[in-house]
């Protein structure tokens, strides 16, 4: 039996505005597609410059020392659906690569799989996006695990409200009962409104009652 | 008509790993190259011998996608392919047409004048040069490199051995936004859109057009007017 957690700390870096029009918001809809597909804005392939200014920034914001050190394993949360082909693209692994090449984590464990396709929270309209519940019931635990980490953060693109973070820590925590698990999406996404800049290091919190999730900020 | 080359990341930039893999070293093209500069750009394919109703719904949708200024991608194939670029050109829209032949050369013949109008005020595009054979195996190859080009795929209508899955297969392997239509994802003679749908294809109607467009890049060079963006 699942045991999903009621409130969650999470870490993110950038933000997005989808419907927004100021100039920072539909840039920052460029980079989110860039982020999703490991594509390019201009000529920069944004993952990769994305963590090349993480590491630059650790500095001035200390909560993110927490989720990225030396002592870290990243794990990436699967995609929405299962890969069509081992080598398909697999943007949160991409991330953690490009994180664990600046020398912000110890190793890469990707131990989550997707068995089954849940709906991409981003594009689903709000009744229909999958639960934590959905996100645990497709996911797997790949296999049995040799190494046991030290912390583990938790690795997505993308946040909506929080659901796969959620859903998907049980499994971690069955697997690593005395470890401790952090998350951090590398985009958070702001349903309403403009944003005025795209880098905005941010701590903040997921609750969840059971029924609804709730992400601040 | 002029022909250039390119390496394709002199003309898209540099590939990801996942992108190298099945990419042509050279393209070549004729035409307006900064067709690939702005705006998203999003492919419509489907069967050479199309429906009505599937031509109509290609139409509709190249009309939608010059609306949000953003450029039609096919592979002027008869049907579907052609229905999809004439109704860019109709709307004063932007588009490119990939294609299975070297750029001198046309299929289907019907097509000389479509593909002479592209090349001269669109873009044209082939991954094989001149004097290569025109031979059955080309076409899935284009379709590969069309789903590399595009940041979305739409399939209108195919059937199981239509050269348009190969691109819907390739466009889910490079993580692009693979949609169908509501129509074929409910015919329930046909196999792969359940199994493309498994895979995070989205089905693409009336209700859910506007999302589609919400999540394609704006891609305006102007916006970013040679600065990092963060």
């Amino acid at each position: 039996m699942a045991n999903f957690p009621s409130k969650l700390a999470f870490a993110s870096f950038l933000q997005y505005a989808p419907r927004a029009r100021s100039d920072p918001s539909e840039l920052s809809r460029d980079v989110t597609y860039a982020v999703k597909q490991d594509g390019l804005v201009g000529k920069l392939r944004i993952i990769d410059f994305s963590a090349q200014r993480l590491s630059e920034e650790i500095g001035s914001h200390p909560f993110l020392k927490h989720y990225f050190n030396e002592s870290v394993t990243l794990v990436p949360i699967p995609r929405s659906s299962p890969l069509v082909k081992p080598d398909a693209l697999w943007p949160p692994l991409r991330i953690c690569q490009s994180i664990m090449a600046r020398g912000l984590a110890a190793n890469i464990l990707t131990c989550l799989q997707r068995s089954h396709s849940v709906q991409k929270s981003s594009t689903a309209p709000s009744g229909q996006r999958p639960s934590p519940r959905n996100h645990y019931d497709s996911v797997q635990v790949a296999e049995r695990q040799l190494l046991t980490p030290k912390a583990i953060t938790l690795v997505d693109d993308v946040i909506t409200r929080g659901s796969s973070f959620v859903g998907l820590i049980p499994h971690l925590q069955e697997t690593f009962p005395s470890v401790e698990i952090r998350c951090f999406a590398l985009v958070r996404t702001i349903s309403s409104g403009d944003i005025e800049k795209i880098l905005d290091p941010i701590e903040g919190t997921i609750t969840y009652n059971g029924f609804e999730l709730h992400r601040h900020p | 008509m002029s022909h250039r080359s390119f390496s394709l990341q002199d003309l898209l930039g540099p590939l990801n790993e996942v992108e190298l893999k099945h990419a042509p070293k050279t393209l070549f093209t004729a035409g307006d190259t900064s067709l690939l500069d702005e705006g998203a750009r999003v492919s419509i394919v489907g069967s050479r011998k199309a429906s009505p109703e599937g031509i109509r719904r290609a139409s509709k949708l190249a009309s939608a996608l010059v609306k949000n200024n953003m450029v039609v991608v096919s592979g002027l194939a008869e049907g579907i392919d052609t229905a999809s670029h004439t109704s860019a050109i109709k709307d004063k829209g932007r588009t490119i047409a990939v294609i299975g032949t070297p750029l001198g050369q046309v299929y289907p013949k019907q097509n000389a004048a479509l593909q002479e109008l592209i090349a001269r005020d669109h873009l044209l595009i082939s991954q094989f040069p001149a004097g290569y054979p025109v031979q059955r195996k080309n076409f899935p190859l284009r379709n590969r490199t069309m789903a590399l080009i595009s940041d979305a795929t739409v399939i209108i209508e195919a059937g199981e051995t239509s050269g348009s899955l190969s691109q819907g297969w390739e466009a889910l392997r490079l993580g692009r936004h693979l949609y169908i239509t509501k129509s074929i994802a409910e015919n329930p003679s046909l196999n792969w859109p359940e199994e493309m749908l498994g895979y995070g294809a989205k089905i693409l109607s009336d209700d859910t057009l506007e999302e589609f467009f919400d999540f394609l890049p704006l891609r305006s060079p102007v916006r970013l007017n040679g600065e990092l963006p963060f």
